[in-house]
C-alpha cells in the first residue's frame, strides 16, 4: 500500500500523460487488450473499495490516482477521443464549436444526405443496414488516421477527426431512430 | 449504475488477516419484504427470526413496531401501520402525483413539493424515518443471531433509483446507525448472487416481480465489466394483484360483498396463503372465513392462472420494451435470473421461458438472492479484494453556457471516480465575475436539464473578453459525490462547491434527527421494548374480548374470575413502564386461556358438525 501512495505522491509521475498512466505505448494504433488488461490491473490496486487499511491521507492521494485511470482508460478506450487527446498532446485544442466552424462542405453534405435517408426509413433491417455502413466508414477513417498520425499530419488528423465524429453523431441518431420504430411496431 | 470487474486472482493469502474485523452485512430494503443477510467465503445466509421481515412498520403512540407484528396490527388497527414506503423515498408531494395505481398512504397535510409527511396517529413521519425503523429492525435481528455488533452494510436500490432516492436511503442508514459501503443496484446484486461474474461474457436480464412492483433490468457484462444497459418496470404489479384477484373470484362464488377494509384485509392473508399453496398443488379446497363465518371454496390451478393471465402478459410486454430500449435482440440474451417471490408461480417461470426462450434461473431462493448478493459485495468490500463493482455515472453532468446551451463535462456512462476538465472564457470586456450553473441530464438545453447547484467565480482581473482562462473541474467520487471547481488559471483564483443530491431533507434536519436519537438513545430502546411489548398484549387483549363475547358461556365463573384477574393485572402492567412485567403478565394470562381456547375448538368443531360457523377460533387460539 505504501508503495502505491508513493507513486502517486511522486511529482514526476503526477504529470503522466494517459498513455504513461495506462502503461501503453504513445500512438494512436495502441494495443486495446493491453489497454484492457492493465486497466483492470491498476483499477484493481487503485480503486477506492481497495483502500481497506490506508490512512484518510492516503485515500486522497489514491482517490485522485483512481480517477486519473478511469477519465485516461475512457479517453485511450475510444479511437476518436484518442485521436482528439493525442492532438491535444501535441498542442492542437479543439473545442466542439471549432469543430462546428472547421467542418469542410463535403462532410456536411454527407451527412445531410445520410440524414434525410434515415428520415423516410420505417423498416429496423434498414436502419441496420445503414448502421453498418456508417460503422464501415468509421472503421476506415480509423485506418486513415493510424497513417496520418504516423506522419504527423495534424492537418489531415483534425479532417479525419471531424469527420468520424459526424458519423459517431449521426450513429446515435440511427440508434434512437430505431427505438422509434420499435415503439411504433410495438403500439400497433 | 454499476460495472462490476472480476479479479481472477483474488490474493488468497491476505484473507485470513482481513485489515478490518467489522462484521458487514449485505440488505435488500424491499417495497414488501425486507432481508439482511451474511456472507462468509462468498456463501450467504439471511438472518434473525424473520428472515423475509415484512416492510410493514406500525407506529403505535411515539414508538415504532415492524414485520410481523406490524402485521397483526394491520387487521386491527391499520391507521398506524405504514407499507410501501419504499415508493416514497425521496420523493415530494409534486412527484406522488405521477405514481400509478391506489396509493396506501394517509398523506400529512404539512407535506410540500419537496417533502412527503406520513400521518402516524397524529405524528408525522417520513418515508426515511420509517425505512430507518425498517433497518433497525433488521440490524437488531442479525446482530441478535450472531452476537456482534453491526456497523456496515451494502444495501441494494433498484437501477431506477435517482439521486435523491439514493441519497434517502443513505439518510435512512444513518438514522439507523448503519454506515453505508456502497449502494449496489438490485439486478446487479441478484447477478451477483447467482457469480454471473465468474461467467463468460453475455447479455443477462433479471426478471423482479415482487408483492408489489415488477422490475426488469438487461445487464451486459463485457470484459469483466458488468453495465446496466436497460431497466423498465411497473411499479403497480405483483402478487398482491393475484391476492387481490383471488379475492374478487371468492366473493363473487360466495356471492358476498365486501364492506369494509378490515373484510377486505383479512381475506387478503387467506388468499395469500391459497396462492403459495397453488405453487405446489393441482387444486386448493377448503374454508374461507368471511363474515364471521365460513364459506367452502375451491380454486384449481388452471383458474388461477387465468386470473392473473393478463398481469403476467403485461410484465412480458415491459420485458420487451426493456429489451428493444437496450437496442438488443431477444434472443441474444444468455440468462434469465428471477427475483422476487411471486417469481415462484409457476405460470410465470413458464411464461419467462417461453418468451426468452430458455430456462430462467431459480436455484437461489428469489425472496433472498438479492440480499444474498448484497452480502457477497459486503463481504468483498470489507476484505478490499474479490470482485470489485465499479459504478459509472448514469446521467450527464455540465454546466450552462451562452444561450442557455449545456456544455457535457462528465458524460452519462462515464466510470467513476473521475475528473475532467473544461476550459472556459469571459464574453464581455472587463469581465471579473462567472455564473456557473450545474445541471444533469442529457438534454441540450439548460432548463430540460435538472439544475444541481449555482455558484459564482468572482475576483477574476479585468482583460479584453476571451483572454481569461477559467478552467471548471467536475469531480465525482465512488459514491457519485460531485464537487465542481473552477479557477481562473492566470490569477489563480479559486472557488468549488460540493453539490449533494436532496429531496427536502436538509442535512441539518438528518444532524438533528441523529443527535435527537443520540440523546434519547438508551430512552429510546427502552421505550421501544415496551411498546412493542404493549402492542403485543393489546392485541392478545382485544381478541380475548371477542372470544369472551361469543364463547364466554363456555367458561365456569371460577375460571372466568381468574381470566378477569389476568387480565387486569396485564392492563395494570401495560400502565406502567417495566417491559418485563408486561411480558410476564401477558405470559401468565396466555396460560390461564389455553383450557379456554381449547374448549372454543371443541365448540367449533361441533358446531361445524351441526353445520354452524364459528369466528376466528384458530386465531384466537394463536393469540
Amino acid at each position: 500500500m505504501k508503495k502505491d501512495v508513493a507513486a502517486a505522491a511522486n511529482p514526476s509521475t503526477y504529470k503522466m500523460d494517459y498513455f504513461k498512466i495506462l502503461g501503453v505505448e504513445k500512438k494512436f494504433d495502441l494495443d486495446e487488450a493491453i489497454l484492457e488488461k492493465n486497466y483492470l490491473l491498476l483499477q484493481n490496486r487503485f480503486h477506492p473499495d481497495r483502500q481497506v487499511s490506508a490512512s484518510k491521507n492516503e485515500r486522497i492521494i489514491l482517490l485522485q490516482k483512481a480517477k486519473d485511470i478511469n477519465a485516461g482508460y475512457e479517453t485511450l478506450k475510444s479511437p476518436l477521443e484518442r485521436a482528439e487527446y493525442l492532438m491535444q498532446l501535441n498542442g492542437i485544442k479543439i473545442s466542439d464549436r471549432e469543430l462546428s466552424k472547421n467542418v469542410d462542405s463535403k462532410v456536411l453534405y454527407e451527412s445531410m444526405e445520410m440524414r434525410e435517408n434515415l428520415e423516410i426509413t420505417k423498416d429496423i433491417e434498414e436502419v441496420k443496414k445503414i448502421e453498418s455502413e456508417v460503422k464501415n466508414k468509421i472503421e476506415k477513417i480509423y485506418l486513415e488516421l493510424v497513417n496520418v498520425f504516423r506522419n504527423d499530419d495534424f492537418k489531415e488528423a483534425m479532417r479525419l477527426l471531424i469527420r468520424g465524429k459526424y458519423l459517431d453523431k449521426f450513429l446515435e441518431e440511427c440508434r434512437l431512430h430505431k427505438l422509434k420504430i420499435q415503439k411504433e411496431n410495438n403500439a400497433a | 449504475m454499476l460495472l462490476e470487474i472480476n479479479e481472477p486472482g483474488a490474493s488468497e493469502k491476505q484473507k485470513n488477516k482481513s485489515p478490518k474485523s467489522d462484521v458487514a452485512v449485505g440488505i435488500d430494503l424491499g417495497t414488501t419484504n425486507s432481508v439482511i443477510a451474511i456472507s462468509k467465503n462468498g456463501k450467504s445466509k439471511a438472518l434473525g427470526d424473520e428472515k423475509l421481515l415484512a416492510s410493514l412498520v406500525s407506529y403505535s403512540g411515539k414508538k415504532a413496531v415492524v414485520g410481523k407484528k406490524a402485521r397483526e396490527a394491520l387487521v386491527k388497527r391499520q391507521d398506524t401501520v405504514f407499507r410501501s414506503v419504499k415508493k416514497l423515498m425521496g420523493k415530494g408531494i409534486k412527484d406522488i402525483k405521477k405514481i400509478s395505481g391506489w396509493l396506501p398512504y394517509r398523506i400529512h397535510r404539512s407535506s410540500n413539493e419537496n417533502m412527503i409527511y406520513l400521518d402516524a396517529d397524529g405524528k408525522k413521519v417520513t418515508a426515511v424515518d420509517i425505512s430507518s425503523e425498517i433497518l433497525k429492525k433488521l440490524k437488531k435481528n442479525a446482530e441478535k443471531s450472531l452476537s456482534k455488533k453491526i456497523k456496515k452494510a451494502v444495501i441494494t436500490v433498484p437501477a431506477y433509483f435517482d439521486d435523491a432516492a439514493r441519497a434517502a436511503t443513505k439518510d435512512a442508514a444513518k438514522l439507523a446507525g448503519i454506515e453505508v459501503l456502497r449502494l449496489i443496484n438490485e439486478p446487479t446484486a441478484a447477478a451477483l448472487a447467482y457469480g454471473l461474474d465468474n461467467n463468460s461474457e453475455g447479455i443477462y436480464a433479471v426478471y423482479d416481480l415482487g408483492g408489489g412492483t415488477f422490475d426488469i433490468s438487461i445487464l451486459k457484462m463485457e470484459k469483466g465489466v458488468f453495465r446496466v444497459i436497460a431497466t423498465a418496470g411497473d411499479t403497480s404489479l405483483g402478487g398482491d394483484d393475484f391476492d387481490h384477484a383471488i379475492v374478487m373470484k371468492a366473493i363473487s362464488d360466495l356471492n358476498q360483498k365486501i364492506e369494509d377494509e378490515d373484510e377486505l384485509n383479512l381475506l387478503l392473508e387467506q388468499t395469500k396463503k391459497i396462492k403459495e399453496s397453488l405453487t405446489s398443488k393441482k387444486i386448493w379446497k377448503g374454508k374461507i372465513k368471511f363474515k364471521k363465518k365460513r364459506f367452502d371454496f375451491s380454486i384449481s390451478r388452471n383458474e388461477f392462472e387465468d386470473l392473473i393471465n393478463q398481469d403476467v402478459k403485461r410484465s412480458l410486454k415491459i420485458c420487451l420494451d426493456a429489451v428493444s430500449d437496450s437496442g438488443l435482440d431477444i434472443s441474444e440474451i444468455k440468462g434469465v435470473v428471477m427475483v422476487g417471490g411471486s417469481t415462484r408461480i409457476p405460470f410465470v417461470r413458464e411464461n419467462v421461458a417461453k418468451l426468452f426462450g430458455q430456462k430462467p434461473l431459480t436455484n437461489i431462493d428469489p425472496d433472498f438472492v438479492v440480499a444474498f448478493g448484497a452480502a457477497i459485495q459486503a463481504e468483498s468490500l470489507t476484505r478490499g479484494e474479490g470482485t470489485l463493482l465499479l459504478d459509472v455515472n448514469p446521467l450527464s453532468l455540465g454546466i450552462e453556457t451562452i444561450g442557455g446551451l449545456v456544455e457535457k463535462i462528465i458524460e452519462r456512462n462515464t466510470l467513476i471516480p473521475v475528473a475532467k476538465s473544461q476550459e472556459f472564457t469571459t464574453h464581455k470586456d472587463g469581465q471579473t465575475g462567472m455564473k456557473i450553473h450545474v445541471l444533469q441530464g442529457e438534454r441540450e438545453r439548460a432548463d430540460l436539464c435538472r439544475s444541481l447547484a449555482h455558484f459564482e467565480l468572482s475576483g477574476i482581473p479585468p482583460m479584453q473578453a476571451g483572454i481569461a482562462r477559467i478552467k471548471v473541474t467536475f469531480s465525482l467520487d465512488a459514491d457519485g459525490l460531485l464537487t465542481v471547481s473552477a479557477r481562473e488559471e492566470t490569477s489563480g483564483k479559486e472557488q468549488q462547491i460540493e453539490v449533494k443530491p436532496s429531496y427536502g431533507l436538509a442535512d441539518k434536519q438528518i444532524e438533528k434527527m441523529l443527535m435527537d436519537s443520540y440523546k434519547n438513545a438508551k430512552q429510546d430502546i427502552f421505550e421501544r421494548l415496551l411498546s412493542e411489548s404493549r402492542l403485543e398484549a393489546q392485541i392478545m387483549l382485544d381478541n380475548l374480548e371477542k372470544a369472551l363475547e361469543s364463547d364466554g358461556d363456555l367458561l365456569e365463573t371460577s375460571e372466568r374470575k381468574a381470566i378477569d384477574k389476568a387480565v387486569a393485572q396485564l392492563k395494570a402492567a401495560m400502565k406502567g413502564s417495566n417491559r418485563d412485567d408486561v411480558d410476564i403478565k401477558a405470559q401468565e394470562l396466555d396460560k390461564i386461556c389455553s383450557d379456554f381456547a381449547e374448549k372454543r375448538v371443541n365448540r367449533a368443531l361441533s358446531d361445524a358438525l351441526r353445520g354452524k360457523n364459528v369466528d376466528e377460533v384458530v386465531r384466537s387460539k394463536n393469540a
